[in-house]
């Protein structure tokens, strides 16, 4: 077994258990930070993939930037303990969701192994200067758009708060 | 096939225009709450981009490595959606004043406008993605617009979820795509997936594009949120919903679905077919049950998105461009009626059955305009109604065999239809009572009587109601497009021909 497979399972096996952490953990502080966990786990994937940049970018962006935004958001909003079970307001539905996702997941993951997908050995775009060469070139349209979309959500976002602020 | 150069930028123009004065009506004084600042700036920006997108006709562009396209197609649906957010903003004139958030109200149209033009356009998957979220996002906040409106809070919650559920379907079909086919360009990605042939991971991917864009198109049976929003959201809105974003969401489906489905067009044309023929009748029948106008009106939009979706199931020139000229006729009537409706429930305090009762005689040229609207969603010609589904039902006896049923199940839905619009010309042109057939109790029974005189004192300064002009700029184009529609179709079979990638 060559040493970067090895270091594929034992992510894998590090963003699997993280993932079942997000969803199985009691505290809803604990899963958010196994879902920090499961950030890394993916970019020491992209690390094994020769993405360097991605993997810089996966650990600022997702378990820094937005991990922090969802501990704030969990602060600002939970009230009590932070028991999971207080918040989920389908728990009642567990085990039919689970057959279904079971039937689901079973039939997809079949599906995909099945399928000759097109796989590339080297990546293209590893640098930063092809990625940048893809969103400035390629997708500027797409990325403009979404400096767009971005700033819209914020709007929609912000009119919505201050309403209530407003009407108490 | 090359990147942007200075001189297409000139394409961008109408989204520019749109993008900049919505950051200009979002940025202005909030201190004069009844000031028209906003909507003279919106209704300018609108036409602006109107009138560009008009110079462009007949050119035809692909540019940035054909992320972008410009084609018949693409002009035909900017122009029809700009023309629609022209229509909105002009009607909504009223609303928006008599609300906090008006110019919040102007800018998120402006934003969802740019993502429509965009739709039309857009030649990748990424930028399609990205225009239609564009429009799912400036719509979010729109129900909540409104903070007196209490129901608007649950339509603001279930709309949103709901379309961000679909979203995420939508986005793992089209990942599904992009890694059985290796590249994101619609025209790169019809002759990849002919090559590759049958898969079972296309039907995957077609599974959950067609779920995502069901959702958000509001065909059966996904269509359980789009009742709830359209009733509690405030009308201008509900307008807007209905109207305009929702038929982004078919432009979506019809570029998407046509791109992929070529090696399993028989497959997903039974699929869509049962879809269509299931949303017809659902949507029909349980509209027949409905009392309030705007709920009966809501299962009217999904019976309307089965007729649109009967002329995608059938997949040819012809009847794609029967979808293309019914989206723009349910467009112009949605718009219409619910406008028409708002009018109403302003002078008689509510949208009930009841408070339609001898409108005749209190708002005669709004009646009017609504009987008009009425008859042309049923499909009486000579409207534009009629020629949408008449194109699609031409197209579906051209093939013959099973497509013989959609057809039939579209004109027997058709005639279904009347009944519940015949209800409402019956009770806006009878006296001062109306009778309605009860689905419950098997019988008919006297509709709750309002005294007419008693509430209209206030006619006199509402009839100049932005509503009403929204109304009759409707019934205008309704009625000219109908008498007229050979214009209209050619250019449909015209916008198809691009779609079409066979």
């Amino acid at each position: 077994m060559e040493l970067s497979s090895l270091a594929f399972w034992i992510l894998a096996t590090m963003i699997i258990i993280s993932g079942l952490g997000v969803v199985f953990l009691k505290n809803i502080v604990h899963s958010a930070l196994a879902l920090i966990a499961t950030f890394i786990g993916a970019a020491g994937i992209y690390l094994t993939l020769h993405s360097e940049f991605l993997a810089a970018i996966q650990v600022l962006i997702y378990a820094g930037a937005i991990a922090i935004l969802i501990v704030f958001g969990i602060m600002l909003i939970t009230k009590g303990e932070g028991k999971m079970g207080e918040t989920n307001l389908f728990g009642k539905y567990k085990i039919s969701a689970g057959i279904v996702v079971l039937i689901m997941v079973s039939l997809v993951s079949y599906l995909v192994l099945q399928t000759p997908w097109q796989i590339t050995t080297e990546l293209n775009e590893s640098l930063m200067s092809d990625i940048a060469k893809l969103i400035f070139y390629d997708h500027v349209v797409a990325f403009e758009l979404a400096g767009v979309l971005l700033t819209v959500a914020m709007i929609g976002a912000i009119m919505i708060a201050r309403g209530v602020k407003k009407n108490g | 096939m090359e990147t942007l150069t200075l001189q297409d930028l000139q394409f961008f123009l109408p989204e520019v225009i749109l993008i900049t004065f919505a950051f200009v009506v979002l940025f202005i004084s909030n201190k004069n709450k009844s000031s028209l600042l906003p909507f003279h700036l919106a209704m300018g920006a609108l036409l602006g981009a109107l009138i560009f997108t008009i110079t462009q006709l007949g050119s035809e562009a692909i540019l940035n490595f054909g992320t972008v396209e410009i084609n018949t197609f693409s002009l035909l649906l900017k122009i029809v959606f700009i023309i629609f957010s022209i229509i909105t903003v002009w009607g909504s004139k009223d609303f928006a004043i008599s609300i906090s958030f008006g110019k919040e109200y102007y800018g998120l149209i402006l934003f969802a406008t740019v993502g429509l033009t965009m739709l039309g356009s857009a030649g990748d998957l990424i930028t399609l993605f990205i225009a239609f979220e564009l429009t799912s996002i400036s719509t979010y906040a729109l129900p909540l617009i409104d903070r007196s409106n209490e129901r608007g809070r649950e339509a603001a919650l279930k709309y949103f979820l709901n379309g961000a559920f679909a979203t995420g379907l939508v986005l793992f079909g089209l990942s599904l795509v992009y890694g059985l086919t290796g590249t994101v360009l619609l025209k790169e990605i019809v002759p990849i997936i002919a090559e590759i042939g049958y898969e079972p991971m296309i039907v995957v991917a077609l599974a959950f594009l067609v779920a995502g864009f069901g959702y958000k198109m509001a065909i059966v049976p996904f269509h359980l949120w789009a009742p709830d929003v359209y009733e509690g959201s405030p009308t201008p809105v509900t307008s807007f919903l209905a109207g305009v974003t929702k038929k982004g969401a078919f432009v979506v489906s019809l570029k998407i679905l046509l791109a992929t489905l070529i090696v399993i067009k028989i497959q997903v044309s039974i699929l869509l077919g049962t879809l269509a023929i299931l949303t017809m009748t659902v949507g029909n029948v349980v509209a027949l049950m409905q009392k309030n106008t705007k709920r009966m009106l809501a299962y009217s939009s999904i019976a309307h998105a089965g007729n649109i979706l009967v002329g995608l199931a059938i997949i040819t020139e012809l009847s794609v461009a029967g979808s293309i000229l019914h989206i723009i006729a349910h467009g112009l009537m949605t718009i219409g009626i619910f406008f028409g409706i708002l009018y109403v429930s302003k002078i008689r305090g509510g949208y009930d059955l009841g408070d339609f009762i001898g409108l005749r005689w209190v708002a005669p040229w709004t009646a009017f305009g609504l009987l008009i609207i009425l008859l042309s969603l049923a499909g009486v010609p000579p409207f534009i109604g009629f020629w949408g589904k008449m194109v699609i039902v031409v197209s579906a006896f051209e093939l013959g065999n099973w497509y013989m049923f959609l057809a039939l199940a579209l004109v027997l839905n058709s005639a279904l239809s009347l009944v519940y619009y015949a209800r409402v010309i019956r009770v806006m042109y009878m006296d001062n009572k109306g009778v309605e057939f009860n689905m419950a109790t098997k019988q008919n029974t006297v509709i709750e009587t309002r005294e007419i005189t008693a509430a209209t004192k206030e006619i006199g300064k509402l009839r100049t109601s932005s509503y009403n002009i929204a109304l009759y700029v409707c019934v205008l184009l309704i009625t000219v497009t109908g008498l007229f529609p050979e214009q209209l179709v050619a250019i449909s079979r015209e916008a198809a021909r691009f779609i079409i990638p066979w």
